[in-house]
């Protein structure tokens, strides 16, 4: 007998993801993400995050594994998939010679959003980021910060229900990295996912409902906070790690491993 | 309006940001320098008008008689110069695939990769017709003003050759993807430009040395022997030159089969360039031959570190570095010393010919802009290089 109600898709499903370079940089990963989570990527350098996320927005292809983004196969449909999703990377490409108000036109109609729905939406956002008395203004004369925002304003202007994140908040100055951090809870709070990679382990600590440790390109340890202090004091022995522990000491022992071998 | 999304769409994008690009570029961002810019602009097109006017203005006769060697010269001169464009389009047509720039955003977008493809294709037509358009220009001008409005036909075999240059140079690259894969492809089509973009010229100059003792490519071209090994005047082979001359039927001709081959090559090549660009940007990630290279490198102790030496010394072993670990730098700059050689070692070798020498000089840095190792945009260890 089916169930009446089955459970949502996921927000993203990745199965025995691969990619090789000159060595394996994802290396049979699976994660799952639900909906409506903001989900921490954390990982020592090179260990396959970026790949991941890349993969994942259809900017590289994988050579094995399979991606569903709420359900649609990304590999097999990726307009499908891409339609409901957003991509900011660490270092964001914004035109220098358009305004954040035409920038975020541009990025909506790209989404198939029309000119009007767009500017109003703009706006909205230009707003929110704090970015309104600099929207008639060419991205070419803006800090880090400012083009940040205005990425940032770019991946939300479509309404994505997955925004995928490298790195957001590398490079921004308290004020704005808060602000970010506050429209990225928004964002989850109306029940959309949020997917974003950081070093800033303070930042995975206080922002993400899970968080998933990747080493080595697979992934070795996926929860909660207390969760992974809990694996991470399996795997050293103590029998459990103190809960006051940081994420940095429990990071540190679940990654241990992986740094003796490299 | 358009439709968000759509070719027409993206064109308009694309185009907005071509301007504004070039714009800035020759204003230096100054707004008030639009009209300084505007009286420079007129100023030099005065003065190559004057310079068309003393080149062509005897030859601009209302009725051009087309005998054999001039439809010779005027083939060849045209194809050095489409071998030229055919260099500048493929170089741009790899730029498209390898420069990341906005392809992640284009990439990301549900917006099929064939159309931002085909704008793409359809701006370096642009690009590649303009730039010839801007040495043709003044010379069609004086010939038109001089000689009648049958001479305006030629804009149409610029428009037609950028137009078959780029769709060649877009299934030779997509050629190169498929044959040689996306690591090898950057290197061997900036060869291949170089050797199609020189070669031609190079060996046209070096033939007409050997054999006449010149400079000038047109005294070969122009030679009884080779006139008398040229196919007859009735031959579909010059019906380029023809269009030039101001036949209108071969102009639209001309116009017409290169506008099919471009759809042709747009409808082959635009399915693949997502997976040509996701592929390049793979090629990112993969360490290079020269970063296998760094830690024998270390290993072999100071002798290859940066150790000792005047700060100058050190500027230049870093730059030789830099230089050595990307191939595709190497390549950028052999090439341009096989543009220069020529010409130079023949103005080493007659003095009176030293003004030619230097033109060609000029010329040849003129038709690639581009390919200058410093602004390269797939170079950035380079272009992030402090002046030395």
């Amino acid at each position: 007998m089916s169930m009446a109600f089955s459970e949502p898709a996921p927000a993203l499903e990745i199965r025995g993801l691969r990619k090789s370079f000159a060595r394996p940089a994802v290396d049979g990963l699976d994660l799952t993400v639900r909906c409506g989570e903001l989900y921490t990527l954390l990982g020592p350098n090179g260990a396959g995050k970026t790949t991941t996320l890349r993969m994942v927005v259809g900017l590289l292809r994988p050579d094995a594994g399979s991606i569903r983004v709420r359900g649609v196969d990304a590999l097999a449909d990726p307009r499908a998939a891409k339609q409901v999703m957003a991509w900011v990377s660490d270092e964001p490409m914004i035109y220098d010679k358009l305004t954040p108000l035409e920038y975020l036109e541009l990025v909506a109609g790209l989404w198939g959003i029309d000119g009007g729905e767009a500017r109003l939406r703009a706006q909205r956002l230009l707003d929110l980021l704090n970015l309104a008395p600099n929207a008639h203004q060419r991205c070419e004369s803006f800090s880090k910060g400012m083009r940040q925002k205005v990425a940032l304003a770019g991946a939300l202007v479509h309404e994505p229900s997955l925004i995928v994140l490298d790195e957001p908040l590398t490079g921004l100055d308290a004020g704005s990295a808060r602000l970010v951090k506050t429209v990225l809870r928004e964002h989850v709070a109306a029940g959309r996912t949020v997917i974003m990679t950081t070093h800033i382990l303070e930042v995975a600590e206080r922002m993400a409902d899970r968080i998933g440790v990747i080493a080595g390109g697979r992934l070795i340890a996926q929860g909660t906070l207390d969760e992974l202090r809990r694996q991470a004091g399996a795997k050293t022995g103590d029998g459990g790690q103190s809960l006051e522990d940081t994420l940095e000491d429990t990071f540190l022992a679940l990654v241990a491993d992986e740094a003796a071998a490299a | 309006m358009s439709t968000p999304g759509s070719i027409a769409w993206i064109a308009r994008h694309e185009l907005r940001l071509a301007w504004r690009d070039w714009l800035a570029m020759m204003t230096a961002g100054g707004r008030t320098r639009v009209r300084t810019l505007l009286l420079v602009l007129l100023g030099v097109t005065a003065f190559m008008h004057a310079i068309a006017f003393s080149i062509v203005g005897r030859f601009a006769t209302p009725a051009l008689d087309a005998d054999k060697t001039t439809l010779v010269v005027v083939t060849g001169s045209a194809l050095l110069s489409w071998s030229l464009m055919l260099s500048q389009a493929m170089e741009s047509v790899t730029r498209a695939f390898y420069t990341r720039s906005d392809l992640d955003l284009l990439l990301s977008s549900p917006v099929p990769p064939a159309r931002a493809f085909a704008v793409r294709i359809g701006a370096i037509v642009l690009s590649v017709a303009a730039m010839s358009a801007l040495f043709a220009a003044p010379f069609i001008n004086v010939l038109a003003l001089l000689g009648g409005a049958r001479w305006l036909t030629a804009y149409a075999i610029v428009a037609a050759a950028a137009t078959a240059a780029v769709a060649i140079a877009a299934l030779l690259t997509t050629a190169l993807f498929r044959t040689i894969g996306p690591k090898r492809t950057r290197l061997v089509a900036q060869i291949v430009a170089a050797v199609i973009g020189a070669g031609f010229v190079v060996g046209l100059q070096l033939a007409a040395i050997v054999s006449h003792g010149t400079l000038s490519r047109l005294a070969l071209l122009a030679s009884a022997p080779f006139v008398a090994i040229a196919p007859d005047v009735g031959s579909l082979l010059w019906w380029p030159a023809r269009a030039v001359l101001g036949d209108t039927v071969a102009a639209l001709a001309w116009l017409a089969a290169s506008g099919v081959l471009l759809s042709a090559a747009i409808a082959v090549v635009a399915p693949r360039f997502a997976d040509c660009a996701i592929a390049a940007a793979g090629t990112a990630y993969a360490p290079t031959r020269s970063s296998r290279f760094v830690r024998p490198a270390r290993r072999a102790g100071p002798r290859n570190a940066f150790r000792g030496g005047s700060p100058i010394a050190l500027l230049r072993r870093k730059e030789w570095t830099l230089l050595l670990r990307d191939p595709w730098l190497v390549s950028q700059t052999l090439m341009q010393l096989l543009y220069l050689l020529p010409p130079r070692s023949c103005c080493g070798a007659a003095s009176a010919a030293r003004p030619v020498g230097k033109s060609c000089w000029c010329r040849c840095w003129s038709w690639r802009p581009a390919s200058s190792p410093a602004g390269s945009p797939g170079s950035p260890s380079r272009a992030r290089t402090p002046p030395s």
